[in-house]
């Protein structure tokens, strides 16, 4: 076997185990992302786990010196949504933080809750899908204004403005609707 | 100033995404605290809106799965490549360092058995073990002259040693809660499910409206979820039969007074009284319009609002239709042709479009540009 062989094995099992190892830590960010916009916990972990399966299978056509690897790793979370809500269309159910109901839940909090998370979606839909994709990687991905500059290939200072100006408007419309 | 800002909100958004807390970002920048303070509120109280963890079982579940295709890539390339007796004879010291990162990515990752439960489906026979009913405790119901339900999937977790997902489609789909207030029971399946201790039902609700008695006006009535979970254990056995009542209620929130439907725990399961009503399933769409009020087409077609991307626009003016789309949940492109035009088109905008979709096509549709700002 030649040098550059081997170099090429080295080289995709190195990615393998940086893969492996952004694991625990990514897979509830991920989850978490996908979550705000299926509703769904079930559908949201499934999904998850398809993400790090096609990372897996995408491997080779990743690039080193491209974006980091967790950066990559939300694109195809972005890319599996996509393909999920194409494939099963315009489902409206409300999202809420445990779909369970179990005994000795409150039914009435419970109720309001799913208000509560549906009157921010409502708001969330009314910023610009730029300013919507900014907020949905930097509070529910946990990224960075860099990554999420890798992801969307903009400069960090036009993620911070887009930032600042959905923030703004999140306030202008949750303090409106008090 | 505005570009300080900019970094500031930057700078306490990582800090609230790593648990701190808004006072301490506050407190750390003063000058700023009178508008930073209700941005950084706004970023709280959407992040706590949707909180949410996935399952522990459900995330190793997953790794079981990343971690075996993991092992099954590198043997194929292995087998691909005959790397491996090269590398014996090469040195023993790089088998054995291949050796431990497989074993280590084993041990940290844990390549235990599946811990989700494997799926049985079970047939419908009219003398079978199990009959699974559905019924509605009194609450708001009786603000209601039709409450229909479509129950699409009803799922019953065995527990013990061997645990299983048994899951079948209700052969009555379509049920109306009024019909079925206080004791009444409607029966939407009844078939042969595995003897056991059984711990956990699930319903699928695909579709659920409601009209008003008062004012005749069809209202939004909200669920939870599209998958509802009563967790209340009975047994099933083999020459006896049970009857399972999933109870539904609907209840009226106090502070935003919007209609919810919920499982009820207390009324649910195979010991509850039960008055059993003649099987009544609703028809299929009538052909009148019970939905959105409709805008455009013939009698019975439901005008549905889709969002995408235009991909094409006719040529010679920006303006014009028809466009090209792709539209979440249709295959292929769509064409849109525009009666009714908020904002101002552009390739690779995206846009809500409001109309009848015919043969991937949208005639005289309702379009919104979505980033006309």
């Amino acid at each position: 076997m030649g040098a550059k062989a081997k170099k090429e094995i080295d080289e995709r099992r190195d990615r393998e185990n940086r893969l492996a190892s952004l694991y625990d830590e990514y897979f509830d960010r991920i989850a978490h992302y996908i979550y705000v916009r299926v509703g769904d916990r079930n559908e949201a972990e499934d999904l998850s786990g398809e993400v790090f399966l096609k990372a897996l299978k995408s491997l080779k056509s990743y690039k080193e010196r491209g974006i980091p690897m967790q950066a990559w790793l939300f694109r195809i979370a972005h890319n599996v949504l996509v393909d999920h809500l194409r494939r099963k269309g315009r489902i409206a159910t409300v999202p809420i933080d445990g779909v369970t109901v179990e005994g000795g839940e409150d039914p009435v909090a419970m109720a309001e809750k799913s208000i509560e998370i549906e009157r921010v979606n409502e708001v969330i839909q009314k910023l610009t899908p730029e300013q919507r994709e900014v907020v949905r990687l930097r509070f529910f991905g946990d990224l960075s204004s860099k990554e999420v500059g890798a992801i969307l290939r903009k400069s960090d200072g036009a993620v911070r403005e887009m930032q600042r100006a959905a923030v703004e408007k999140l306030r202008g419309i949750l303090t409106s609707e008090c | 100033m505005t570009d300080n800002l900019d970094k500031i909100v930057d700078e306490c958004i990582d800090r609230i995404n790593r648990g701190e807390s808004v006072a301490a970002c506050l407190t750390d920048y003063p000058e700023y605290s009178e508008e930073l303070g209700p941005l950084l509120s706004a970023i709280l109280e959407t992040k706590t809106a949707y909180s949410f963890t996935p399952s522990a079982q459900a995330k190793n579940f997953h790794r079981q799965r990343f971690t075996a295709a993991l092992v099954v890539s590198r043997e194929r390339r292995e087998k691909r490549q005959p790397i491996f007796p090269l590398i014996l004879g090469w040195s023993k010291i790089w088998a054995t360092a291949a050796a431990v990162i497989v074993i280590g990515l084993l041990g940290y990752f844990g390549l235990r058995p599946a811990l989700m439960p494997p799926v049985m489906i079970a047939q419908p026979n009219l003398e079978g073990n199990f009959v699974f009913l559905v019924s509605d405790e009194v609450n708001a119901i009786s603000d209601f002259e039709k409450l229909s339900l479509s129950i699409s999937k009803v799922s019953l977790h065995l527990g013990g040693d061997e645990e299983k997902k048994i899951e079948f489609k209700p052969e009555v789909q379509k049920v109306d809660l009024t019909d079925l207030q206080g004791n009444r029971a409607q029966e939407i399946w009844r078939g042969d499910v595995p003897e056991g201790e059984y711990i956990k039902v699930f319903i699928e609700v695909s579709q659920v409206s409601g009209i008003l008695w008062d004012s005749g006006e069809e209202v939004d009535i909200k669920l939870p979820s599209s998958k509802l979970q009563i967790s209340k254990p009975f047994r099933v056995g083999s020459s006896e039969l049970t009857n399972f009542v999933y109870d539904l209620t609907v209840v009226k929130a106090g502070k935003s007074g919007q209609y919810i439907l919920k499982p009820q725990i207390g009324q649910s399961g195979a010991d509850q009284n039960f008055i059993k009503v003649k099987l009544k399933e609703q028809p299929e769409d009538s052909g009148e319009s019970k939905g959105k009020p409709q805008k455009h087409g013939k009698p019975g077609e439901q005008s549905e609002e889709f969002e995408g991307i235009i991909i094409a626009i006719t040529e010679g003016a920006d303006n014009a239709s028809p466009w090209t789309m792709t539209l979440e949940g249709v295959e292929g492109d769509v064409t849109v042709y525009v009666a009714e035009l908020e904002g101002v088109p552009s390739l690779g905008v995206e846009a809500k479009v409001e109309g009848i979709l015919t043969d991937n096509t949208i005639d005289g549709a309702k379009a919104e540009i979505e980033n006309k700002e």
